[in-house]
């Protein structure tokens, strides 16, 4: 399970301050040639109950088979996938929440260089912020939390409440992308951030 | 001295290696360091998990074990499930698609380690602070060598892609073989990109064999001492990190374990359990738990191959055995073994996609049926040995893993415990005294994930407690 619970997170419902896109926008959001697919990039271990909440939403959305958007999956987020973000202009990240609001809490992502120094806990703002510095390019991100329950010992089955939250996770998600790909959400509440750029 | 008197500090956890450890140094009344210990504070049960569950669902299953070397895993497992369904000879086509992945999956861990991890200690110095002193702080004033690294993490997975069928959690190699073959355009695909990764990769060599031959002086004493080495080598000496009989030497290169068969792995190693850690402490059988204590890894393997099979990391495994002796108990000469490996492995990946029988159509053999065995591999931390048991039902009956952090367990202490001992001044745990027990433990690239079988987070935090068992100091690092 990673850390979504850092400060960075805005409840959909509740929404709180967090950290903006700066007002000069040098850089790219993504790099040339980026494609304007939405990359959906979900991770967790699916052998950890409802830690596996971001795969098996990955694994449910592309059941779906909407246009537009890229889908990739993994225990944790890797210092390879900056290559990965840098190719698109928009992400959304998923991760499963041991707390917060329920049944998901969507929030901004900027760019950080606050970097954890395993790459078993790399955050989505420090893949952000080091595929900035890495390739000089700033995708729109936002995270996806999904609630979840039960973290402890080993199970690929999902509690009863985070399949119930997961559920309402894929259809906010699916209607999002045929709306047009989290345009709405990212202009709602990038006007609810503060102004101010990460540590750089 | 009982352990009543030590004093202990507690620094926990330990940063920038795979999942969460902490530290303890036990002090005497001189506040002289006496022992070191890594304790793992996690235990997940990973073996309990699959037993019960159908043997040719492991070498998938058992990839959730961690998320860094889970093609390590699955091809440990595979060779296991190999024997128990009589496949273990297997065709030429499935053994070199597992050796191309195998080789990905070093050529990435290998890169990713150096190029995040390890290089910004190497760049900016041991006692840069840490803010800086990570990959995007290499990623500033580097920033070439910050997205090679990224590029050639990226080709190994590609590699995994390619032969595994997903970067994580793939499925490529089944029981007696492998369930696909690589197609000519998968193939030309990876040789697009083969001569820039070959180049970086020898560039990354020089880098680190330049590096340690400048700072010799400082770093063959860097947490070094005399241990025994354990690997995996062909029948011939040379290097295999698929396959191979178990050999160990002495701290003198004396072969004190004859080439065995992995299928007997437990009669020359057994584990010690220590009440104070969750990772047990293997042992060669025959010098007991004091003596027979051994590291594994690239360093490890430098000392028990005679010679490497391709020329370019041939070249440099002679320059390091000229450099730093063979075997070489100097820690920090890890970086400098792994960049050779990095090389090897580039150079396999080469002969591999050149070789006209990864297109070929016979996939999968099987034979006669067995009940038990056992799957072993050269993992880039080390050798990594999966154990089964298998009832009639085809369920898993028992499972043993032995990772490569956990046969390295004595060896980090050990680490510890030397760097501890020379910079520890009795007083304070100091910023240097952090850095430098981080830089030695993350000299064997633990992953201790993997170890205890769960996935952890960082941060660190210090403890001091004295004699009486106060706490009088305490700092965070997160």
């Amino acid at each position: 399970m990673s850390e979504t619970q850092d400060g960075m997170v805005t409840s959909a419902k509740k929404p709180q301050p967090g950290r903006a896109t700066p007002a000069s926008e040098k850089l790219r959001t993504g790099a040339k040639g980026a494609t304007d697919t939405v990359l959906v990039l979900a991770w967790g271990n699916p052998s950890r109950l409802d830690d596996g909440l971001g795969p098996e939403l990955a694994r449910r959305l592309e059941a779906l088979d909407l246009p537009g958007v890229k889908i990739e999956t993994g225990f944790q987020l890797s210092v390879e996938d900056s290559w990965l973000v840098s190719q698109h202009a928009r992400v959304l990240f998923v991760d499963a929440l041991s707390e917060g609001d329920e049944p998901y809490m969507v929030a901004v992502v900027a760019p950080s260089r606050k970097l954890p120094f395993s790459t078993h806990s790399l955050k989505p703002d420090g893949l952000l912020g080091l595929t900035e510095e890495l390739f000089q390019v700033r995708p729109k991100a936002l995270l996806l939390g999904i609630r979840g329950y039960l973290f402890s010992g080993f199970g690929s089955e999902l509690s009863p409440e985070a399949e119930r939250n997961l559920l309402t996770s894929l259809e906010f998600v699916r209607s999002q992308l045929l709306a047009g790909g989290f345009d709405g959400i990212f202009s709602k509440l990038e006007c609810r951030s503060e102004a101010g750029d990460d540590q750089k | 001295m009982t352990e009543k008197n030590l004093k202990h500090i507690v620094i926990e956890p330990v940063t920038r290696v795979e999942g969460h450890g902490k530290v303890s140094l036990l002090l005497d009344e001189e506040n002289k360091v006496k022992q070191a210990r890594l304790h793992i504070v996690e235990f997940r049960g990973f073996e309990r998990f699959i037993q019960g569950r159908p043997y040719w669902e492991v070498p998938v299953l058992v990839q959730r074990l961690c998320g860094i070397c889970p093609v390590s895993h699955h091809l440990a497992a595979a060779k296991a499930m190999d024997r128990i369904v009589g496949g273990e000879r297997l065709t030429p086509t499935a053994e070199k698609m597992r050796r191309l992945m195998h080789y990905g999956q070093i050529f990435q861990s290998h890169a990713l380690h150096f190029f995040h991890l390890v290089s910004p200690d190497l760049l900016f110095g041991f006692d840069a602070d840490p803010v800086e002193r990570n990959v995007i702080g290499v990623a500033r004033k580097f920033p070439q060598l910050a997205v090679q690294g990224v590029m050639m993490r990226k080709f190994g997975q590609e590699i995994i892609l390619r032969t595994a069928g997903k970067k994580i959690h793939g499925t490529g190699a089944i029981p007696g073989g492998v369930n696909k073959n690589l197609s000519p355009a998968e193939r030309d695909h990876l040789l697009k990109d083969l001569d820039q990764m070959t180049a970086w990769a020898t560039d990354a060599l020089k880098l680190c064999a330049d590096y340690t031959t400048e700072h010799v002086a400082d770093l063959a004493k860097f947490g070094a001492f005399d241990s025994n080495h354990v690997s995996l080598v062909r029948p011939d000496g040379g290097m295999d990190l698929y396959d191979g009989v178990l050999r160990a030497v002495d701290p003198k290169g004396k072969k004190v374990l004859g080439d065995v068969d992995c299928q007997a792995y437990a009669s020359v190693i057994a584990e010690e359990v220590r009440s104070w850690s969750y990772m047990k402490f293997p042992f060669l059988r025959s010098f007991g738990p004091e003596r027979g204590w051994y590291r594994v890894g690239p360093l490890a393997r430098m000392a028990t191959c005679e010679f490497i099979d391709t020329p370019l990391a041939e070249t440099a495994r002679k320059r390091l055995v000229a450099a730093m002796g063979r075997p070489s108990c100097v820690t920090m000469a890890y970086h400098w073994a792994r960049m050779v490996e990095l090389v090897h492995a580039i150079e396999k990946v080469k002969d591999l996609l050149h070789d006209l029988d990864l297109q070929g159509t016979d996939l999968v053999v099987k034979g006669d049926r067995r009940d038990e065995a056992v799957g072993a591999i050269e993992a880039p931390r080390g050798t990594l040995i999966h154990h089964y048991r298998v009832n009639r039902n085809d369920q898993i009956e028992m499972a043993n893993l032995i990772v490569s952090t956990t046969h390295n367990n004595e060896p980090m202490n050990r680490a510890v415990q030397k760097v501890a001992a020379d910079c520890f001044d009795g007083r304070a745990v100091t910023e240097g005294l952090l850095n430098r027990i981080e830089v030695a433990i993350r000299a064997y690239d633990p992953c201790l994930s993997c170890a205890t079988h769960a996935v952890g987070s960082m941060g660190l935090d210090v403890e001091v407690v004295d004699a009486a068992g106060i706490v009088v100091a305490s700092g965070t690092r997160r």
